[in-house]
């Protein structure tokens, strides 16, 4: 009674997916801001952009979309989603939810050797750090540690969050700075791999309430404003 | 089963002997549906009349129904051995599913019960009374049918698509498990009780109430199954 409810991500074809490089471009342009919920755009214009062939950006904004980053409806222009603050409250809430169970999980789950890949994953970020905000590599970060849990099926669900936070938060730019630091993730990873579940808990629900109180209280619309937290 | 494949086309070709690799490999299991034809055609750099070209060749050998309106549903297939090993992999238990529902059903429940609307709450009902028509006239597969729709119509209710992704995993665990929910008939009977006390509490727009009575419905689901949940000791995020 196995792969039911198997994850329908590019990554779980068998077919060699579309380069990942590509999608990691193409989001990163999106995150900052460079294509936004009022550029226009079409596959054309994107495959000339960032120099890829056209059913290749397709296979981007089809992954992206089922991310809900990207919207694509038929006989009109794909676009970037734009949340509503309502949707962006149940979003947070959905992912607090599915992340806490997540971490729970990965604290019982975890095997040593889960934990490499994961480290070095902070190493990157903490580069990236120096050079500006690395929203995209941390989203990675939290959907490496959601696979530890052993649960595809609610690691997939937040392969659906985690892009979405990024997008809000990316409509943040100006707070972007220090909003999920690889100083966390380090210590959650610390907690995971000593299996301390209530520190884990406690560190990835404070994050959380952090990201919320940004996204939330000040309300997207201040992101205009560019108020200093 | 090796037969010749009647097809002028190379490329309807290559993606037939791609999906079939798929299909044996267990990527999609029986019940499942194949993604929609315009994913498809994207996922595989095809055009959408080969993918149907495809679709009806795999019909030919009896691989997949083409169900009008719905999609392309994958059939029990007579592959052996190669299925099992990639889906252990690959794949969720019940016990997987069961936790991401009781993760998330009770959090969809409380959201509804904030903004439904009187007509769909009737609709709710309905559904329920479709339930307790099953039970009465001892029609497992109708109650299973409806317990399923239920749960879609939830999901539907909160109109973010965020959870669309959710509900077409659990509707297709639900339905690989609908064995297990058929093959005792009695739970049939307490399993509409705990759903009405669930749309009880909607209705009277208690969203606690109704995520406690989502919580119960799903750890009796579990212990109905013989599947104890890993549930947090506190009730952090409820």
């Amino acid at each position: 009674m196995n792969s039911f409810a198997s994850p329908q991500t590019l990554a779980a074809l068998p077919f060699p997916s579309p380069a990942d490089t590509l999608y990691s471009r193409v989001f990163d342009a999106i995150l900052e801001q460079r294509i936004d919920t009022t550029s226009r755009f079409t596959e054309e214009s994107l495959a000339q952009m960032f120099g890829a062939r056209r059913s290749d950006i397709r296979g981007v904004l089809t992954r992206l979309s089922h991310q809900h980053v990207i919207v694509l409806r038929t006989n009109h222009r794909p676009r970037v989603a734009a949340l509503d603050h309502e949707q962006t409250r149940q979003m947070l809430h959905a992912r607090r939810l599915t992340e806490i169970t997540l971490v729970r999980l990965a604290c019982q789950q975890s095997r040593p050797q889960d934990f490499k890949p994961l480290r070095a994953l902070i190493e990157c970020e903490r580069d990236c750090t120096a050079r500006g905000p690395a929203i995209r590599l941390s989203g990675e970060f939290h959907l490496q540690l959601a696979e530890m849990a052993g649960n595809a099926p609610l690691a997939h669900f937040l392969g659906s969050l985690v892009p979405l936070t990024s997008l809000a938060i990316a409509h943040f730019d100006a707070l972007a700075r220090g909003y999920c630091v690889w100083q966390v993730h380090e210590a959650l990873v610390d907690a995971v791999e000593k299996r301390d579940r209530q520190k884990a808990q406690t560190l990835l629900s404070q994050h959380l309430d952090h990201l919320e109180e940004m996204l939330l209280s000040t309300g997207l619309a201040s992101s205009l404003n560019r108020v200093a937290g | 089963m090796e037969r010749t494949v009647i097809t002028s086309s190379t490329v309807v070709n290559s993606v037939v002997e791609k999906l079939r690799a798929a299909l044996a490999r267990g990527q999609w299991r029986s019940g499942d549906m194949l993604p929609g034809q315009r994913e498809l055609a994207e996922q595989l750099g095809i055009s959408r009349p080969s993918l149907r070209e495809a679709v009806i060749v795999l019909e030919t050998l009896g691989l997949v129904r083409s169900m009008p309106g719905k999609g392309v549903v994958v059939l029990e297939a007579s592959l052996s051995d190669s299925q099992s090993h990639d889906r252990a992999v690959a794949g969720a238990s019940l016990e997987d599913v069961l936790q991401l529902r009781y993760t998330l059903e009770p959090f969809i429940v409380g959201l509804v019960a904030q903004s439904i609307s009187s007509k769909e709450v009737g609709q709710l009902r309905l559904t329920l009374m479709d339930m307790r028509e099953a039970l009465e006239a001892n029609d497992s597969e109708a109650g299973v049918n409806a317990y399923i729709a239920f749960h879609e119509e939830l999901f539907t209710l909160t109109s973010n698509p965020i959870f669309q992704s959710v509900v077409q995993q659990t509707s297709n665990a639900l339905k690989q498990s609908a064995e297990v929910l058929r093959n005792s008939p009695e739970h049939l009977a307490e399993r509409l009780e705990e759903n009405e006390a669930v749309v009880r509490a909607i209705r009277s727009k208690n969203s606690a109430q109704a995520s406690a009575e989502m919580r119960r419905h799903i750890l009796r689901e579990g212990q109905r199954m013989g599947i104890e949940l890993n549930i947090p000791d506190d009730n952090l995020g409820s």
